[in-house]
């Protein structure tokens, strides 16, 4: 008991709070890492895109590029993601033009109307689309065509 | 000497490592959960949702509602179940349409939805005050143009916010303008004042045979206001109601801005601009850019001058504020018809409702209401584009 705390710690209780804590700090440091450096909308309001298709729905990662290869309606539809950005880059639809050009910020959608493929970004909040989510200046949160 | 005795013997320090073991199971849990998290698993997640999305293609088009609250859920649900209940009425696609229904039986009192009758109520105003620039009785003119055609499996390409099928026939895409004589014979079968109908009875009655009605202009904004008003009785706190760009914003936003809406370019890929409006706002556009054929070097578009049957030319887009969408909607089309001077007259001749034209030159009209909350893209591939990207007066 002459080497013991005060509170009533041996060394070896001392060694086993020591090693736990460790772990416990370790444990917390990626979290703590990602609550402080990561950017406000992408802590935990993260942009996907959300690629619809009679089959269902897939979300893509925004920060990976890859072609995605998805059935619609009328055949193969290919969802291209680069940079950031993605976009209907061949679909077997009679009138391409309508659904031309990039989706890059949440809010946007390309819709493929006769083949039924949708292409949109979203801003998610806990884990779903929510009205209004987007603060920043570089979020629509509709688009009128 | 057993462990369970140690501890017994030191419970400071029991409590103390049981703390720390629970604190690091509770780090890697979260953290792990970040890892993971995915949209499309949303049980994943254990807190509140703030948030309810429901889509669906309807009325020629894909409709989307966001929605925000404590009864949200339900009420986007149901709010899905009238869209449903409304493309079974008023879309030409639908077999049992009004539409189909009123195209064959001519001269006769039919029986129709409640839907309709407002519809045609609400058109009735705007063919009023736009002196006739919206008239749905144009069906058989767009049924000659073909701007009716199904070009697949499904209802047929957005842009109809303007023209649309009236008979539920199906034709083909045109490559080619018809003739003078066809579009002159199509115009004999129009003429609001043969569209009537009894609200008390709901009935409504087209007086000719071969007439039919158009409500491409007007329907998805009607089918917008209906879902808002579910969502608005159910106590929702906010929502987008997106019909194909035809939109209702309900309430406000949680950071309590202002609803930030982009303005498709005409003529360029990106965004004219973008509205900054309140809630309680309806927006909507009628651009000549989605559906449309070119032949021998002219664009041939869908929104066509009930005066004439052609096409009209001088306006590439509108884009309308309204305290609803059906007006909203019916309005982008009558001012497109009208041209920027006269369309520009008649909104603000109207309360409440503001209008951004954009003419083939590229040009941006504005009045004056719409100058306070539009903002033009200045950034990247917009600031190429033909828009002036502000305003240079009417």
């Amino acid at each position: 008991m002459t080497r013991g705390s005060g509170l009533g710690l041996n060394p070896a209780d001392l060694r086993l709070g020591a090693v736990i804590l460790t772990v416990a700090l370790l444990a917390w440091a990626p979290l703590g890492w990602r609550l402080a450096g990561a950017p406000p909308d992408t802590d935990f309001q993260r942009k996907v895109f959300v690629v619809t298709t009679p089959e269902g729905a897939v979300a893509l990662p925004a920060d990976r590029d890859a072609c995605y290869v998805v059935t619609g309606s009328l055949g193969k539809t290919v969802v291209e993601v680069v940079d950031g950005r993605a976009r209907i880059a061949a679909s077997p639809c009679p009138e391409p033009a309508c659904h031309a050009g990039w989706v890059d910020r949440p809010g946007e959608r390309r819709v493929c109307l006769p083949n039924r493929v949708v292409v949109e970004m979203v801003t998610r909040s806990d884990g779903k689309a929510a009205p209004g989510g987007g603060s920043d200046s570089e979020t629509y949160d509709a688009e009128t065509h | 000497m057993t462990g369970r005795a140690h501890l017994a013997r030191r419970p400071l320090a029991s409590a103390l490592c049981v703390v720390a073991a629970l604190i690091a199971v509770a780090a890697i849990a979260a953290a792990g959960r970040l890892e993971t998290f995915d949209f499309l698993s949303p049980g994943a997640c254990d807190r509140p949702e703030p948030g309810v999305r429901s889509a669906d293609f309807l009325m020629g088009t894909y409709v989307v509602i966001s929605a925000e609250g404590p009864e949200a859920d339900p009420a986007v649900e149901e709010a899905m179940a009238v869209l449903r209940d409304i493309h079974r009425h008023l879309d030409p696609s639908a077999p049992q349409s009004d539409l189909a229904a009123l195209a064959a039986s001519p001269g006769r009192d039919i029986p129709v939805s409640t839907h309709l009758i407002a519809v045609l109520e609400i058109a009735d105003d705007v063919n009023r005050v736009s002196g006739g620039a919206f008239d749905p009785s144009i069906g058989p003119v767009v049924h000659l143009w073909g701007f009716d055609a199904d070009p697949g499996p499904s209802d047929g390409p957005d842009g109809g916010s303007d023209a649309g099928p009236e008979d539920g026939s199906a034709t083909r895409p045109r490559t080619a303008p018809p003739t003078a004589g066809e579009v002159t014979e199509a115009l004999g079968l129009t003429g609001w004042h043969d569209v009537t109908w009894d609200a008390a009875r709901r009935t409504a009655r087209l007086a000719r045979p071969g007439m039919s009605l158009a409500l491409g202009g007007i329907a998805k904004g009607y089918a917008v206001d209906s879902a808002a008003q579910v969502l608005a009785g159910a106590g929702v706190d906010r929502a987008v109601i997106d019909a194909g760009g035809d939109l209702y914003l309900l309430g406000t936003k949680p950071s309590g801005e202002p609803w930030r809406i982009a303005v498709r370019h005409p003529r360029a890929e990106g965004f004219l601009g973008v509205l900054e409006l309140p809630g309680g706002t309806a927006v909507a556009t009628s651009g000549d850019y989605e559906r449309f054929f070119v032949h021998e070097g002219r664009r041939y578009h869908h929104i066509l001058d009930p005066s004439t049957g052609w096409p009209v030319s001088g306006v590439v887009s509108v884009t309308v504020l309204a305290p609803t969408a059906a007006e909203a909607d019916a309005l982008a089309t009558a001012l497109f018809v009208l041209g920027p001077e006269r369309g520009l007259e008649l909104a603000e001749s109207l309360e409440r409702v503001e209008a951004l034209m954009v003419d083939e030159a590229g040009t941006i009209h504005l009045t004056t209401g719409m100058r306070a909350v539009f903002s033009p893209e200045l950034s990247g591939e917009d600031s190429r584009s033909g828009g002036r990207g502000g305003d240079d007066g009417d």
